[in-house]
């Protein structure tokens, strides 16, 4: 128990890391912002003197902090709506957003939006509260909810996709050449669909792809790595499902005296030196402001009665030597 | 070894007194071993190669070393849930040492071993001072501190681009041996790893304190009759725990080039797998610096053969499981063919 408490605690901080790049980020789908800015007059209507309540899974951090920017963002774009943004100390500390959801019910809030912390354990909270006949808007992490109004996130299939697009036409990878995917826990949802996306576009090209498991640590993946090359010399291409395993690859790639390129996922700082440098060729970028900003935005939506849906995807983008300068 | 001092009137250890049981006892995790290793080799030309090798050896160093400390720790009937978060912690201190601070590599290495050995004089206080009711608490406490504080001082971040210095030139230089296509490349942290289970094997079975640590867990209360001071027995086993953390630490920077928070999560289960495959017991007393070796490739070797034979991920959990019980198993059904005798 304790030490899954502490893993959660560590994939709080690998969350953390993602914060810092994404805050440069200038480019992002539009879409959705469009569309909530047309509906913005009839939106401000609609919750004039209202409260919608965004529940995040740690008010402190920087990423969440990053989030809580575009939840400024959408509460300028509406000056009658209250929006409050709070979450608990700790994204372990899971009865403490419990007691954040009971309170918001307590309040009769018109809307809650937000990042549920833990496994289900905030779900029976949220469940009174739909019961209650309050809106429930899912941000940044998914979950089998069926009351939820909607999920707005990254959507991590079209980031994997991203990168397998990629190392199909810019990397140049062929039919019959094999591809290495690294990813996290076997069984984690987020790591699946990553997986998932960029294996499609690869096998359609043909190519055989190696998924092997690195728990998303960086010291696995360059053992993973290592072990991989032994067996096949002539890998084409890797993606690891976040940046300390495809930084560990990269290292094991060096070592081996091996030219590979090697794309990751979250565009932490660290990546970002090592794609500046040179040295990783990619890593997908998420955007958590926007995270905030539509997530509120949906919320306003549902309030005028206006139809969401269901999935509003706050986009990915790759990022490359290219583009590396957008990202510091 | 020739620091070693001479062994005076001291009981032999358990590796040396070789009768049938202890031999057949010591040959079950090593038949694991062999067995696998067959496998490996048949199924895949590319696993028995001196690359491949000298890849087993650099991935198999970090949880050989902690588990050197774990052995120590539960020769006492304890037990160390810190050593992955006390990893960490040093890791990312001497990655700062070296980035932020700007020092050589030197003062980082010895602040990272400084660490790891503080924390574990903590742990032993913590349950020699304050008695709490068992290792297992004070421990998953430190792991716990040890984790948040390594994501405090770093803010959640990796640190990576170390340089150059005794931290690379451990956990990431070769030397070449022998030229042209027979040249093979050593690790020089398997050298690191070779020189402490000798030294460790000499301290448990020829030193004096080594045979104390036995006797604590063999039986605490006769042991303190007969004089073991085994308050200082545990405090010291503990630090020796944390120490090999740090050293861990140390090799596991050099390898990566860097230092992050989230270093050595579940390392202390590997370690403790280790030790008990390699036929350590769980209630103190029994346990060799040889068998925590074979344990500790048996798991290497298992998680670069499925690397290299690309195991389904789903697969590869539940293979690791249950090459984890039939090595042990091997070793039970060894041990009664052994008593039986």
């Amino acid at each position: 128990m304790k030490s899954k408490r502490t893993m959660a605690a560590g994939l709080a901080a690998l969350g953390l890391v993602l914060a810092a790049c994404s805050s440069g980020a200038t480019t992002a789908p539009s879409s959705a912002a469009a569309s909530a800015a047309a509906s913005g007059a009839a939106g401000a209507a609609a919750c004039q003197g209202k409260t919608i309540a965004v529940i995040v899974k740690a008010g402190t951090s920087t990423y969440w902090k990053t989030v809580g920017s575009g939840v400024d963002d959408a509460k300028a774009e509406f000056p009658g709506c209250t929006v409050t943004f709070e979450g608990p100390d700790a994204e372990t500390n899971v009865t403490a957003q419990i007691a954040e959801v009971e309170a918001a019910v307590a309040k009769k809030v018109a809307a809650i939006v937000i990042a549920v912390t833990g496994a289900d354990q905030v779900l029976p909270s949220l469940q009174k509260a739909a019961d209650a006949g309050i809106p429930i808007i899912l941000i940044d992490t998914n979950k089998d909810f069926t009351p939820k109004k909607a999920f707005v996130g990254t959507d991590n299939a079209a980031g994997g996709k991203a990168a397998g697009d990629y190392i199909v036409k810019t990397v140049g990878v062929k039919a019959g050449d094999t591809v290495l995917i690294i990813r996290g826990q076997a069984g984690d949802a987020v790591h699946n669909l990553r997986e998932q996306g960029a294996t499609d576009p690869l096998k359609a090209a043909g190519v055989t792809v190696i998924v092997q498991p690195a728990d998303s640590d960086r010291a696995k993946g360059q053992a993973v790595m290592e072990n991989v090359l032994q067996a096949n010399p002539n890998l084409k291409a890797v993606f690891a499902t976040n940046d300390e395993m495809a930084l560990g690859a990269l290292k094991a790639a060096q070592q081996a005296n091996k030219t590979i390129p090697i794309i990751g996922f979250d565009a932490n700082p660290d990546a970002i030196a090592s794609i500046e440098a040179g040295g990783l060729t990619g890593s997908i970028a998420q955007f958590p402001k926007k995270i905030g900003q539509f997530g509120v935005e949906t919320a306003v939506k549902i309030l005028a009665g206006e139809s969401v849906d269901a999935n509003v995807n706050t986009g990915v983008e790759l990022v490359t030597k290219d583009n590396v300068a957008n990202f510091k | 070894m020739s620091s070693q001092p001479e062994p005076v009137a001291v009981a032999p250890g358990p590796e040396e007194r070789r009768n049938w049981t202890e031999i057949a006892f010591q040959l079950g995790a090593l038949l694991g071993l062999i067995l696998l290793v067959a496998i490996f080799a048949l199924s895949s030309p590319s696993f028995l190669t001196t690359g491949n090798l000298a890849g087993i050896a650099r991935q198999t160093s970090v949880n050989a070393l902690l588990a050197l400390g774990m052995l120590v720790v539960i020769l006492t009937g304890g037990i160390d849930l810190s050593v992955g978060a006390v990893l960490a912690l040093a890791m990312v201190v001497l990655a700062m040492v070296i980035t932020k601070a700007g020092l050589d590599q030197s003062i980082g290495m010895v602040a990272a071993l400084a660490v790891g050995a503080a924390l574990g004089v903590g742990n032993g206080l913590l349950l020699t001072r304050l008695h709490l009711p068992h290792p297992f608490i004070s421990t998953l406490g430190m792991m716990n501190i040890a984790r948040g504080a390594a994501l405090v001082i770093t803010g959640g971040a990796s640190i990576s681009a170390l340089g150059g210095g005794i931290v690379k030139f451990i956990g990431n230089d070769e030397i070449l041996l022998g030229s042209g296509d027979g040249a093979v490349s050593i690790p020089i942290m398997l050298f690191v790893v070779v020189l402490a289970y000798v030294a460790f094997y000499f301290f448990l079975n020829r030193t004096v304190v080594g045979r104390h640590i036995y006797a604590t867990g063999g039986n605490p209360e006769a042991a303190r009759l007969s004089g073991v001071p085994v308050d200082r027995i545990l405090v010291l086993v503990y630090t020796i725990s944390g120490l090999m953390a740090g050293l861990a630490a140390v090799v596991l920077a050099g390898r990566t080039d860097s230092g992050y928070p989230n270093a050595g999560l579940g390392f202390e289960l590997d370690a403790i797998s280790a030790c008990i495959i390699g036929g350590t017991s769980f209630f103190g007393g029994v346990g060799t610096v040889s068998g925590t070796l074979i344990g500790a490739l048996i798991m290497g070797v298992l998680r670069n053969g499925l690397n290299i034979m690309s195991v389904d991920t789903n697969w590869q959990t539940v293979v690791i499981g249950s090459v984890i019980i039939a090595a042990v198993y091997v070793d039970v059904l060894r041990r009664r063919a052994g008593q039986s005798r």
